[in-house]
């Protein structure tokens, strides 16, 4: 029955079916049940988890509820991070945040969105990123590395910088030297440059399908027109678009898509790269969300990989770097804590990005680790942020900055 | 200005903010569970979210001085519209009152509040050498709630099908109450009897009718030095009967559990996530399994000293022998049956629920609520048959009805689950329908079969067949709660 939203009838179906548990806010056995839903924790109203994201759903679709601000005040608090469907048997749609990303496009189509997540798709149309930063800049980050442009000049492999690097000037290490690495193991990769479009993920996370679509396409013809036929990205939010997106909506092609961390482990497997310089640091690691449980489920719906393998290939590289010492903290892999940034909620609910941000902090300084170390940019950020705030002095790095460290 | 907007503005000056709502999505989550009709729902009036004892106090002297009802939820997994508002109530919700106050290994006991789940408290009383009843049902349901309403007793089942002990209840008029040892305040959480009558029991089923549960004191067992699970199969249910009787009576388990061949399959359902049923499984004649599947398997929990458990495991098999059962040993079953290893040694040893989720859903398919009936023994045969006839009484295209029986030793629970698959857009009426043919299904098992169904289902013509009984609580109701506000819609008075 429906009288309301057009909401997938499998979507609606799992609302009917939700037993309100409340699992979907904690994680499993091997985390002893820990807390891994960062609204429910914060917001405490059984609304704020995915078993109340289903009433909701289920109310719109039934027709007793309309996209308000109220739902909209709800939906877009979520993180997207996709703990919950970790944690609920339930959830096997192609993409575990797939009911989230409906209820958001519906929140569109009502005009029912932040005002931060319409300024920065304001942004996204007039300038090609999230940041709204001036597209001309877009390259910047790369200026005196003489790597080659792809469209200019032909490439084997492309590398996707990103919007949050592109226009964040302290993030620019991470590209800089995921490109000389990558250059150092010989292979044969460009960039664009500032011809360099967002992949349109973000967009697509806020509710905005069309403007995903756009980049989606814009995207897949520079790469047909440059002939690249392997892409590279140091962001995970990007490999998320680029890997699961674009292919749930059949734009990917043949194109195969790598994070950086991926590419570097069968660099450093294929003895390409070495890495011989100490490192002694006690780290741990932080597993992005989008390089983890947001492309796991697809992949392995797709029997593009197994169970557990997402996650291998950072913490084997940082066990190959000589002095580093690396232990995990108990969230770990699918049941990590979200680091604040995703979903949008950075733009619209900055406080609650950084409260979250110094939870997985405060769990990562309980493994007496000097440094946090990620493999995306907008964790490196928020992270960042929070630090400054908090005086904490816990060292942030992304993974690539290590490697580079280490050779 | 209305008594709902009065109270609204009296909790305000207790409450933060962020602990009281009348935000419409807020109130929408709330207003539904899986019982719920499509597009039958009511709003609650407010969402309180209290932390304490007192929180809940002056909640309800409260809502009593304005005459606005309440529906406390502990976690709110009840699949029997039990936590969900019926008349536009206040949900009390208790998930926030979640710790566990104490363990105390030394009189085997534990003391939660209201929001703690099952696997908390198993995962804590294990750290500490102990195991807690834990029920066939979802593990971030809340211990208090479920002990409550009646668990189904699993892991226990030889010592005591009732684990709770002691309570703390706060009523309408504001007082609290311990039941038990911890009535006198200073003798502590361990004893259920003293020298007074129980009134611990009293609000046990009652459904959030006569007060909110602040506190519980539960019992806890001793794990032993060895837990191993025994699975042994059957041709048929009165053989399995008789030799669950003998393990459990005699101490040689800690509880056992019968499963018939459409619970098995759906337990390898679970560990293949396959998303089709298979067809076996929904075939018109549900009681003769496919061929080389058991008629259905029990799976015990044996526990305590090695030498001990040894000698049950072998004292088992012969008794399984004897009965016409075959004991599996633990390679055959994973080979064979690995979905039901994984799920019963997960409950059984580590006293941990399956990934939820898994043990309360299925895809392409939908649950009903189902019964957990108390019968006689000699009774379950022919209970089993009526209950296999009602379903193919309501089983009208395009739904199938699955009757999934189980069958607790202790005080012979048998559980019914009806799963229904088909098409969404004639469910509401279907559902409906359904809900009526429960409430008949409560007097025809009484009256025919002497059958006691558990989990009350908002009947209030349920209570009237028990006479005295019956006027004594509406008394003791009238006493607690004069205005009538705490939880009407469950219809139980």
């Amino acid at each position: 029955m429906s009288h309301g939203i057009t909401l997938d009838e499998r979507l609606y179906r799992f609302g009917t079916m939700c037993v309100r548990g409340g699992c979907c806010t904690v994680g499993y056995k091997d985390t002893e049940f820990e807390p891994i839903c960062p609204i429910y924790e914060k917001y405490q109203f059984f609304t704020y988890s995915l078993g109340g994201m289903v009433q909701i759903g289920r109310a719109l679709y039934e027709g007793r509820l309309e996209v308000n601000q109220s739902v909209s005040n709800v939906i877009y608090t979520c993180m997207s991070c996709g703990a919950c469907g970790e944690m609920c048997a339930e959830v096997d749609f192609p993409d575990i945040m797939q009911l989230q990303h409906e209820l958001r496009a519906r929140c569109v189509e009502a005009g029912q969105v932040p005002y931060e997540h319409m300024a920065a798709i304001e942004g996204l149309k007039k300038e090609d990123n999230m940041l709204g930063q001036p597209k001309a800049d877009r390259g910047k980050w790369a200026e005196g590395l003489d790597v080659k442009d792809i469209t200019k000049e032909s490439a084997e492999i492309y590398f996707h910088a990103g919007c949050r690097i592109c226009f964040d000037e302290e993030l620019w290490p991470i590209a800089r030297s995921a490109v000389n690495l990558l250059r150092k193991a010989g292979t044969d990769v460009g960039i664009a440059g500032k011809e360099e479009t967002c992949c349109g993920g973000r967009a697509y996370e806020l509710g905005y399908h069309g403007e995903f679509t756009k980049y989606a396409e814009k995207n897949m013809e520079l790469l047909k027109t440059a002939g690249i036929k392997t892409l590279i990205t140091a962001c995970a939010d990007g490999y998320y678009a680029f890997k699961v997106l674009y292919d749930m909506m059949g734009k990917r092609g043949d194109v195969e898509v790598y994070h950086i961390t991926e590419y570097l482990d069968r660099l450093l497997r294929a003895g390409k790269l070495k890495l011989t310089s100490k490192v002694p640091m006690k780290v741990t690691y932080h597993d992005p969300c989008h390089l983890g449980r947001k492309v796991e489920h697809w992949l392995l719906q797709k029997g593009e990989a197994k169970p557990g393998e997402i996650y291998q290939a950072p913490r084997d590289i940082l066990r190959g770097i000589p002095g580093l010492e690396l232990i995990e903290m108990r969230r770990n892999r699918g049941n990590a804590w979200c680091c604040g940034a995703g979903g949008g909620v950075i733009d619209a609910h900055p406080d609650f990005a950084v409260w979250t941000a110094m939870e997985r902090i405060n769990e990562a300084k309980l493994t007496g680790a000097e440094a946090m170390i990620t493999a995306c940019p907008w964790c490196k950020r928020n992270f960042t942020d929070a630090m400054n705030k908090s005086k904490n002095g816990l060292k942030i790095y992304d993974i690539v900055e290590l490697v580079e460290q280490a050779l | 200005m209305s008594n709902v907007d009065l109270l609204y503005h009296e909790l305000l000056s207790t409450f933060p903010e962020e602990r009281v709502s009348r935000d419409e999505a807020i109130l929408t989550s709330y207003s539904t569970d899986i019982s719920s009709p499509p597009g039958v729902a009511t709003l609650p009036a407010l969402v309180v979210l209290p932390q304490t004892t007192e929180e809940i106090k002056i909640l309800l002297v409260a809502a009593n001085r304005f005459k606005v009802p309440v529906v406390p939820m502990s976690r709110g997994s009840n699949i029997a519209g039990l936590a969900v508002p019926h008349k536009g109530e206040v949900v009390v919700d208790l998930r926030r009152m979640n710790k566990i106050i104490e363990i105390n290994t030394d009189a085997a006991y534990a003391v939660v509040e209201p929001g703690v789940t099952h696997h908390q408290l198993s995962l804590a009383a294990r750290k500490k050498g102990f195991i807690n009843h834990l029920p066939t049902a979802t593990g971030g349901g809340s211990t208090v709630a479920n002990y409550l309403m009646r668990p189904s007793g699993n892991l226990s089942a030889k010592w005591d099908p009732d684990p709770i002990i002691s309570l703390e209840v706060v009523t309408p008029s504001g007082d609290v109450i311990r039941t038990g040892s911890a009535s006198f305040g200073t003798a502590g959480w361990r004893a259920r009897y003293g020298p007074f009558p129980d009134l611990t029991g009293l609000f046990a089923c009652s459904y959030g009718t006569l007060g909110i549960v602040s506190k519980m004191s539960v019992k806890l067992y001793d794990r032993g030095e060895e837990e191993r699970l025994l699975i042994t199969k059957f041709d048929n249910l009165p053989s399995a009967l008789e030799y669950m009787k003998l393990i459990v009576r005699r101490n040689l388990a800690d509880s056992v559990t019968f499963w018939n061949w459409v619970w098995n399959m759906f337990h390898e359902l679970m560990a293949s996530k396959s998303e089709e049923l298979p067809k076996e499984m929904m075939k018109e004649d549900q009681k003769t399994p496919p061929p080389g599947i058991p008629f259905g398997i029990a799976s015990a929990r044996l526990s305590g000293y090695k030498e001990v458990v040894d000698t049950a495991e072998k004292t088992c098999i012969r008794l399984a022998r004897e009965h016409g059962g075959e004991y599996l040993n633990e390679e055959e079953v994973k080979s064979t049956h690995p979905g039901s290893w994984e799920y019963l040694y997960s409950f059984f040893i580590e006293g941990i629920h399956p990934k939820p989720g898994e043990e309360s859903t299925m895809r392409r398919a939908m649950w009903l609520p189902g019964w957990l009936i108390n019968a006689e023994p000699a009774g379950i045969l022919e209970l089993e048959k009526y209950m296999w006839e009602f379903a193919k009484k309501e089983a009208k295209p395009p739904y199938m009805f699955r009757v999934l029986p189980f069958n607790h030793a202790r005080e012979f629970f048998f559980a019914f689950v009806i799963l229904i698959t088909g098409t969404l857009d004639k469910e509401r009426e279907y559902m409906l329908h359904l809900k009526k043919a429960y409430a008949k299904l409560y007097h025809e098992l009484l009256a025919k079969h002497g059958a006691i169904m558990f989990r009350f289902r908002q009947d209030p013509t349920f209570l009237a067949l028990t006479g005295p009984y019956g006027d004594l609580l509406r008394k003791t109701k009238t006493i607690l709660d004069p205005n009538n506000i705490m939880h009407p819609g469950v219809n139980l008075f």
